[in-house]
């Protein structure tokens, strides 16, 4: 699931490093702006057919691949 | 005109709020004791009535000194705190200004001149209809940011034809963007003239909902002006809601496309709201066609951006400058009350024209008229839309290139499937023996264009090709 939310991620900023450098903050280095943000729940929601609420997660949520992978994993299992 | 409707508000010194920003608010005999303050502090200190720098983020004092300027006779230059010092230094450059209040005349200096308490009544309004009432700056293609002149006649006229639309009085607006963006002139002459409360959202941490939401539901607003994509974030969440706002009764768009699935989204949440869809230039001060958008539109239909004002007129014409038929696309061109004094200078244009013996604008933007409704396809050169803001790709491209260690460069727009911009993308070709990283560059940039035109970087060897020997930008961006 992480490589596939990498791959979201990339296709979205095209930041092609994300890959490699999987642990870098999103946020602090500006790889997830607003715009990206907007399609990255979208493209989560169908991807994994889960309903993400940003007002119930905690912001720092985006910083991470890591962080968002748990994220979904555990919307999937509620 | 509306100074005179503004100055009467004011002297009623109401106890009602004026304005609110993080969790604090002004009430309008505030607002009065604060505007008085700066006006008298503005006629003693700038004699010659040069334009006034206004540098700030939407800070209580930034709305004061706008209506103390206009009130004695001064143009005001709003800069977000948001754009770079770099550019800030060609705005002022371009302006020679008397004073920068929130810069010269520090924030601190500045609250203190206002809060005196006993300060001098206003009895005279210096403004006059044909004097430049703001200049907002906006990207041009030189890479050099070029200054709007707006009248006081402009201002007045679409403040009043916003009114008639909305039709408010004392009621509370939210606003969302930062005043260097003319979004920001409708919520902030609109609350004034109905005696409404300015409810400011602070969006610096975009991506914390819960204080958005917070604010949002605090604010129990009853009007929003609002780009497409912020209420595309806001829409993101099912609490964004009736429930969360249960007094919101109307969305003003303006700044980029609406799109059929924020309509749809926004009505299923908001069962009565009332969605006015608007476009037009900063040339041609905010707005010039508004629609209020039905809740049923079929799915091949376009969004119409609506009918024009009625002291303008718009035509669609060809290349020539011949009016096109009805839903035929060609380019809109504006004429009338709201078009512009033209730009701050001697930057060259053939934008600002005479036509039909009226003042013109000749917008860029590809759209036709049909039913006498205009509807907005596109634009035919390389500026675009990005978060609202308007962009010209040429002015970030030709930042780069004053980089000294860029040879090459080409900065494309990343499209979605319903057209919109979701990232700008900056290829560039180093110079031989540079090394320098995607990051190192994108920190260069910052120093001389705002953080909304920063492009994603892309370090790249050589630009593919296309049979005419051109970039083949379409396969630059798929590659990457």
């Amino acid at each position: 699931m992480e490589e596939r939310i990498i791959e979201i991620i990339i296709k979205l900023t095209k930041f092609t490093k994300l890959k490699e450098n999987k642990d870098i903050d999103l946020l602090e280095n500006e790889i997830l702006d607003s715009l990206a943000f907007l399609e990255l729940i979208t493209a989560l929601e169908e991807e994994f057919n889960v309903e993400v609420q940003p007002t119930q997660v905690n912001p720092n949520t985006w910083r991470s691949v890591e962080k968002i992978t748990e994220l979904v994993k555990k919307l999937m299992c509620s | 005109m509306i100074l005179d409707d503004i100055l009467k508000i004011l002297k009623e010194k109401s106890e009602d709020k004026a304005y609110t920003i993080n969790n604090e608010s002004y009430s309008y005999k505030q607002l009065y004791k604060f505007v008085c303050n700066i006006y008298h502090f503005l006629l003693k200190e700038n004699k010659e009535k040069r334009p006034i720098i206004v540098y700030g983020h939407k800070e209580m004092y930034m709305k004061a000194t706008f209506i103390a300027c206009s009130l004695a006779g001064m143009t005001y230059i709003p800069i977000d705190e948001s754009i770079p010092n770099q550019r800030v230094e060609q705005i002022i450059k371009q302006v020679n200004p008397s004073l920068s209040i929130g810069k010269d005349i520090s924030k601190e200096e500045i609250y203190k001149i206002m809060n005196k308490e006993d300060y001098s009544e206003i009895n005279n309004i210096y403004l006059k209809p044909n004097d430049i009432y703001y200049i907002i700056f906006t990207s041009g293609s030189t890479g050099i940011p070029k200054g709007v002149k707006v009248t006081y006649k402009n201002l007045d006229s679409c403040i009043k034809w916003l009114k008639n639309i909305i039709k408010i009085d004392k009621e509370v607006i939210i606003n969302q963007a930062n005043f260097s963006f003319d979004l920001s002139v409708a919520d902030l002459y609109l609350s004034l003239v109905s005696q409404s409360e300015h409810f400011i959202i602070n969006n610096d941490t975009m991506l914390d909902f819960n204080k958005i939401f917070e604010q949002l539901k605090k604010s129990n607003a009853n009007i929003m002006v609002a780009t497409p994509s912020f209420i595309d974030l806001l829409l993101l969440d099912k609490s964004f809601n009736k429930e969360l706002m249960p007094k919101l009764h109307t969305i003003l768009f303006c700044g980029e496309k609406l799109l059929k699935s924020t309509i749809s989204k926004l009505y299923s949440r908001f069962n009565n709201i009332k969605i006015i869809n608007s476009y037009g230039p900063t040339e041609c001060t905010f707005a010039v066609t508004s629609y209020g958008i039905n809740r049923y539109i079929d799915n091949d239909e376009d969004i119409p951006v609506g009918i024009p004002k009625k002291d303008v007129k718009i035509y669609i014409i060809d290349e020539n400058k011949n009016l096109i038929e009805d839903e035929k696309i060609g380019e809109i061109l504006i004429t009338g009350e709201s078009v512009a004094d033209g730009y701050l200078g001697n930057i060259k244009n053939n934008s600002f024209i005479q036509y039909n013996g009226a003042k013109g604008y000749l917008t860029g933007d590809l759209g036709y008229i049909k039913n006498g409704i205009l509807y907005y396809k596109e634009r035919k050169d390389k500026q675009i839309k990005f978060k609202g803001y308007r962009i010209e790709l040429t002015d970030i491209e030709k930042n780069i290139q004053k980089l000294n260690y860029i040879d090459k460069v080409i900065v494309l727009a990343n499209k979605n499937k319903d057209n919109k911009v979701i990232n700008i993308v900056a290829f560039v070709i180093l110079k031989e023996n540079i090394s320098k990283s995607e990051l190192e560059i994108k920190y260069d940039l910052k120093k001389e264009i705002p953080e909304y035109m920063c492009p994603k970087i892309k370090i790249v060897s050589s630009f593919p090709l296309n049979k005419n020997g051109k970039c083949d930008e379409k396969k630059l961006l798929e590659e990457f």
